[in-house]
């Protein structure tokens, strides 16, 4: 289930931007090994302390980067028929959109690996605007 | 026992704040379509049929309560996309339409003659309406095969 969570140092990355909304999980910034706990619906609330890093999922990062900054991507499989590019060897890349304008990023051989690297770009881009 | 109108404020606000993060499960109707297709992977949300209502907790507790008919998995939207394509091939995604206000989906189908299937729908006002709506399709499309 851990990997529902975007890992410890974009979390980390998020909260330093602004992120602090209700999540699901949280990481303990004392423990090196950062391991992440899971916090149920009712008690979301208690768990705004200091010492830990919100966890939030994958779907909630980019939403919120989404409303805060005004920037969106999707993940989307490439493979093409044309190019002799079957399914089976499909990869997978980020669509950016920022001010009416898509880019595409990199081909990675996994979804998650292409999710993770689109979530890393999209806090660059805040970072340095 | 008497809540001060702080308290209270506290209260109100969590449960706010908490019903706000129930979007992030599919919604009650599509998770059992789920479960009916077949899938049964670790969960931390679960649905009580009796109830109707969703709640969190640890995925060990989620998959033994999911025994029973009494209540079944909820999973997150990641985890429904990731189902359809690791088992069914179905690559789904929403997204804003270039220079438009409005989102998109798009789910593609891959056959085994080379050949592709597109299906999708436009003019959603949001990115979750866009989603679920996608994923109902999705559903739909796994059904009727």
């Amino acid at each position: 289930m851990e990997k529902e969570f975007i890992p410890y140092i974009e979390a980390l990355e998020l909260k330093e931007l602004g992120f602090n909304e209700p999540c699901f999980g949280f990481y303990d910034d004392i423990d090196d090994d950062h391991p992440v706990s899971f916090i149920r619906i009712e008690s979301l609330c208690d768990k705004l302390k200091s010492s830990i890093t919100l966890a939030p999922l994958y779907r909630q990062a980019f939403r919120w980067l989404r409303e805060k900054h005004e920037i969106e991507a999707t993940t989307s499989c490439y493979y093409s028929k044309r190019l002799g590019v079957s399914y089976e060897e499909r990869e997978y890349h980020c669509h950016i959109i920022r001010d009416g304008v898509t880019s595409k990023g990199p081909k990675y051989k996994t979804y998650e690996e292409a999710e993770l690297e689109c979530l890393k770009k999209l806090i660059e881009i805040v970072k340095n605007k | 026992m008497w809540l001060s109108v702080k308290e209270e404020q506290h209260f109100v606000i969590c449960y706010l704040k908490n019903k706000d993060m129930e979007k992030e499960f599919l919604p009650y109707e599509q998770a059992l379509e789920l479960k009916k297709i077949g899938f049964d992977e670790p969960c931390f949300a679960y649905y009580d049929v009796i109830k109707m209502e969703l709640d969190t907790i640890s995925s060990e507790v989620c998959e033994r309560l999911c025994k029973h008919d009494t209540h079944f998995k909820a999973p997150t939207f990641s985890q429904a996309f990731r189902f359809f394509r690791e088992n069914y091939g179905l690559e789904g995604i929403s997204q804003r339409a270039e220079d438009k206000v409005w989102y998109k989906f798009s789910i593609y189908l891959y056959l085994e003659d080379g050949k592709r299937i597109r299906y999708g729908g436009y003019e959603y006002l949001t990115s979750e309406e866009a989603e679920l709506e996608c994923l109902k399709k999705l559903i739909e499309i796994v059904k009727n095969k």
